[in-house]
């Protein structure tokens, strides 16, 4: 009976660990080193002085990491810490204060995440964490 | 009697602690290269150096150097019309920030995963293999198989990066021969 509890509390200890582990992975990155990517469509012609100019006004944000405009694609993206901004008002003040009145943010539909990079993908192992990352 | 038990106990304990260390994986190991130089000795190794965007902490020099590349290429990539569909949701954001963000899910799952195929020890790739995770049939996740010309964009990408990190062209030569040791388990018919 003594084995039985023995084994059943290395279990217990182990399934809280795994949970710890599991929490900390999960939501240790959601801090001041955590950043996000946004993307701007311009919908428009632009130059390579135009995008500098995008480039420099961007990157001129509070919270604003690293910018990138591709006038031939007429996208610029941008990352940033979403602990100190938001890219949705930077956005905003984009088409309030340059003279890109079609840019919009670009946010992907329910199918192209689906069309989504496997790499984000887990294997079996990890199907578990996903699992009990939603418990905690 | 009872030592036999103690014995078969400690046995039991040991046995389960060894098994819920292989069930969770590592996110760094320590550990140290030897052998001959590897592909990821070449772009700076074991070497520890401050890391620039964990303030107070450090980072294989060869790890950083991979990194770098991915997150400027992870942005020509987001602007790049030929291969962004792939990588839309890089840009899905989480307005309750609590957990990692996609971007840094990505950015972390690709800097692993070349860190490790250029040689590097103490870090690990725990994501699915380029085969099963590139196969329509084993990944829900890739609904249509990658072709060749999307791969050679993405190769391209990359390499636009590590131009603009400095690489020689002789290790961004090197970058490309390990891109392609994988084309044939992400391109699939």
């Amino acid at each position: 009976m003594k084995i039985v509890w023995t084994i059943l509390a290395v279990l217990g200890l182990g399934v809280v660990a795994l949970a710890a582990h599991i929490y900390v992975v999960t939501h240790g990155r959601a801090d001041a080193h955590s950043r996000g990517m946004a993307r701007i469509d311009l919908h428009q012609k632009i130059g390579r002085a135009d995008a500098n100019k995008i480039a420099v006004w961007l990157s001129q944000r509070k919270g604003v990491d690293h910018v990138l405009v591709n006038p031939g694609t007429e996208i610029a993206v941008f990352t940033y810490w979403p602990a100190k901004a938001n890219p949705g008002l930077i956005i905003r003040a984009f088409r309030d204060s340059l003279p890109y009145n079609r840019a919009e943010r670009y946010m992907p539909t329910a199918a192209d995440i689906q069309k989504g990079c496997p790499m984000t993908a887990t294997p079996v192992t990890n199907k578990i964490y996903e699992f009990l990352k939603h418990l905690f | 009697m009872k030592m036999r038990k103690t014995a078969l106990a400690a046995t039991i304990f040991l046995g389960a602690l060894l098994t819920m260390a292989m069930l969770i994986p590592s996110c760094h190991k320590g550990n140290s290269s030897g052998g001959s130089p590897t592909f990821y000795d070449s772009l700076g190794g074991t070497v520890l150096v401050t890391d620039p965007a964990n303030y107070g902490q450090t980072v294989e020099q060869g790890y950083l150097t991979v990194r770098s590349i991915v997150d400027t290429a992870l942005l020509i990539i987001q602007t790049d019309t030929l291969i962004n569909s792939y990588f839309s949701i890089m840009v899905n954001e989480d307005t309750l920030h609590e957990a990692a963000t996609e971007y840094d899910k990505l950015s972390l799952n690709i800097t692993n995963f070349l860190a490790v195929a250029a040689g590097a020890k103490d870090y690990s790739y725990t994501g699915l293999d380029m085969f099963a995770a590139h196969n329509p049939g084993s990944n829900a996740d890739i609904p249509a198989p990658v072709d060749s010309a999307a791969f050679n964009e993405f190769a391209y990408d990359l390499g636009i990066s590590a131009t603009q990190h400095g690489l020689s062209n002789q290790l961004i030569s090197q970058l490309g021969n390990l891109l392609y040791r994988y084309e044939g388990q992400v391109v699939q018919p």
